[in-house]
């Protein structure tokens, strides 16, 4: 039926020509079905088809070559593989390469399913469905349909596989973004060794527990790391957070990501407001940075229950960028209470969609300014 | 072997945290829409998970789904459907195994996509 315009045109075409091939009239469509016909009655209502019935693929292959010719295409075509070995890779192939038959379905009927049969027709492709012993003429009609239309789609649409291919420019970008990070990263753990060993006695003095405070983050691409802190906070603090959770900053009863954070928390040591406010307590993500896990510019890490609020269409863009211990918004917004989170968010989005490493070093450059805070951020 | 993820979004960020994330653990190939994927399974691949968006041009992710479920070359492949839609507008076929709504918990999508893998293949119906 789908054949049906085509032919006649052709027909007409050749006519001129004196090249005239006449056709049966009942002839206009056939259905090709390889291998042992005898289920074809529970596939189609068999009046008006009219059923080739090749042997093997390589038949088959002869017969839609001569079809070809004449201008005819089948509805689509059906192979038993019960009980036959046929190379279905090849004939796939053969039907790919040939013009005017990459569009026509293509069916595998099997009595008996295995699960390793399935796998192996899964691994040939180019099939459009399986059938079984149970097919009604109704069930194969709807997966006739449905082949159809996925063939003609696919031939509308030129779409390619779209993995995202990062260019060679984002490799050199990382290579010299590293290089900066481990140059900078390193030669300031040396230098500041001994601040780290005078605040570490300063925690341990203060308050019992350990001199680190370690939590799971949230980096590049998700990928989740150790994030060092000194610690500034009393020991279990994060458990103490739903007792706190009145005090929050931010709007957590909207649909809008839910951060935490609170003015004046009660769980900080008076050292830890000390370390906070100069921003000594973030010294030891330099240890992140040499470790790989972050970089000096870069997108907050996100502690998880944050990270977790961030992964719509909209938000996904920070998670492209680094994490960096400085970044956009830091030197920006830096020490405003206020901040929205959507302020904060485009900021993140917008460095990942600019990132390179002339502008890291401007985002380097401007972060002492944002270093020393007026506000308990 | 590692096994094989196909991820199927329009959002080019999405695609990327989701090959990110997934790929730290397995091989993931993405597409951009159910057409997309259709061929690429077409091609003869076989993936392990399905995880896909609902709302895509070209073929969206409930008739992407729904081929999938009624196509007996494909019916075992456990489809997970992440998405900002309701839950409630969205039909469960038989290969839907969870649907998470975005945002989604990332810990969470990976614990069942490891529960998928472990999970022994489906019996088939055969005559």
């Amino acid at each position: 039926m789908i054949s049906n315009l085509p032919i006649q045109l052709t027909v007409e075409k050749k006519k001129k020509s004196g090249k005239v091939i006449e056709l049966p009239g009942t002839a206009n469509t056939f259905v090709l079905c390889i291998g042992a016909g005898n289920f074809m009655n529970r596939v189609v209502d068999g009046k008006d088809k009219w059923i080739i019935n090749a042997e093997t693929t390589q038949i088959a292959k002869k017969v839609l070559r001569e079809r070809l010719r004449l201008k005819l295409k089948p509805e689509f075509i059906i192979c038993n593989i019960s009980g036959n070995n046929f190379d279905l890779i090849d004939f796939r192939q053969f039907l790919q390469d040939t013009k005017g038959c990459e569009d026509i379905p293509l069916f595998v009927y099997t009595d008996f399913l295995t699960v390793e049969v399935r796998w192996e027709l899964q691994k040939t492709g180019g099939i459009d469905d399986l059938i079984t012993a149970s097919i009604t003429p109704e069930a194969f009609a709807e997966k006739l349909k449905t082949a159809r239309r996925i063939r003609e789609l696919s031939k509308k649409a030129s779409t390619n596989s779209a993995s995202l291919r990062r260019s060679s420019k984002y490799y050199i970008n990382y290579f010299f973004k590293r290089t900066l990070d481990i140059a900078v990263a390193g030669t300031a753990l040396l230098l500041l060794s001994p601040v780290f060993l005078l605040v570490a006695i300063l925690i341990r003095l203060e308050s019992k527990g350990p001199i680190f405070y370690i939590s799971h983050r949230a980096g590049n691409g998700y990928k989740i790391f150790d994030f060092y802190k000194f610690r500034t906070m009393v020991v279990n603090a994060d458990k103490l957070v739903s007792q706190l959770s009145h005090l929050n900053q931010y709007d957590a009863t909207g649909k809008d990501p839910v951060f935490f954070k609170v003015s004046n928390d009660p769980r900080v040591t008076r050292l830890g407001a000390f370390l906070r406010n100069t921003s000594l307590d973030e010294l030891p993500q330099l240890l992140n940075v040499v470790l790989g896990h972050m970089s000096l510019v870069g997108n907050r890490p996100l502690p998880l229950y944050e990270a977790a609020t961030l992964t719509t269409d909209d938000y996904a863009g920070r998670f492209l960028a680094p994490a960096g211990i400085t970044g956009l918004w830091q030197i920006k917004k830096r020490g405003q209470k206020n901040m929205s989170v959507k302020e904060r968010i485009n900021l993140d989005i917008s460095y990942a969609e600019n990132n390179s490493v002339l502008y890291d070093m401007w985002i380097l450059a401007n972060t002492p300014n944002a270093l020393i805070q007026k506000d308990n951020v | 072997m590692k096994k094989t993820i196909l991820v199927v979004d329009d959002s080019a960020p999405m695609r990327y945290l989701l090959e990110a994330m997934l790929g730290q653990r397995y091989k993931v190939y993405s597409a951009i829409d159910g057409l997309t994927a259709s061929k690429w399974l077409s091609a003869g691949n076989v993936p392990d998970v399905i995880v896909s968006d609902i709302q895509m041009p070209n073929m969206d992710g409930m008739e992407f789904t729904k081929n999938l479920s009624s196509n007996l070359l494909y019916s075992d492949i456990p489809v997970i459907l992440l998405t900002a839609m309701q839950l409630d507008e969205v039909t469960l076929y038989p290969n839907v195994v969870e649907i998470m709504s975005k945002p989604f918990d990332p810990l969470k999508l990976l614990s069942l996509i490891e529960k998928q893998l472990i999970v022994s293949p489906t019996v088939i119906v055969a005559e």
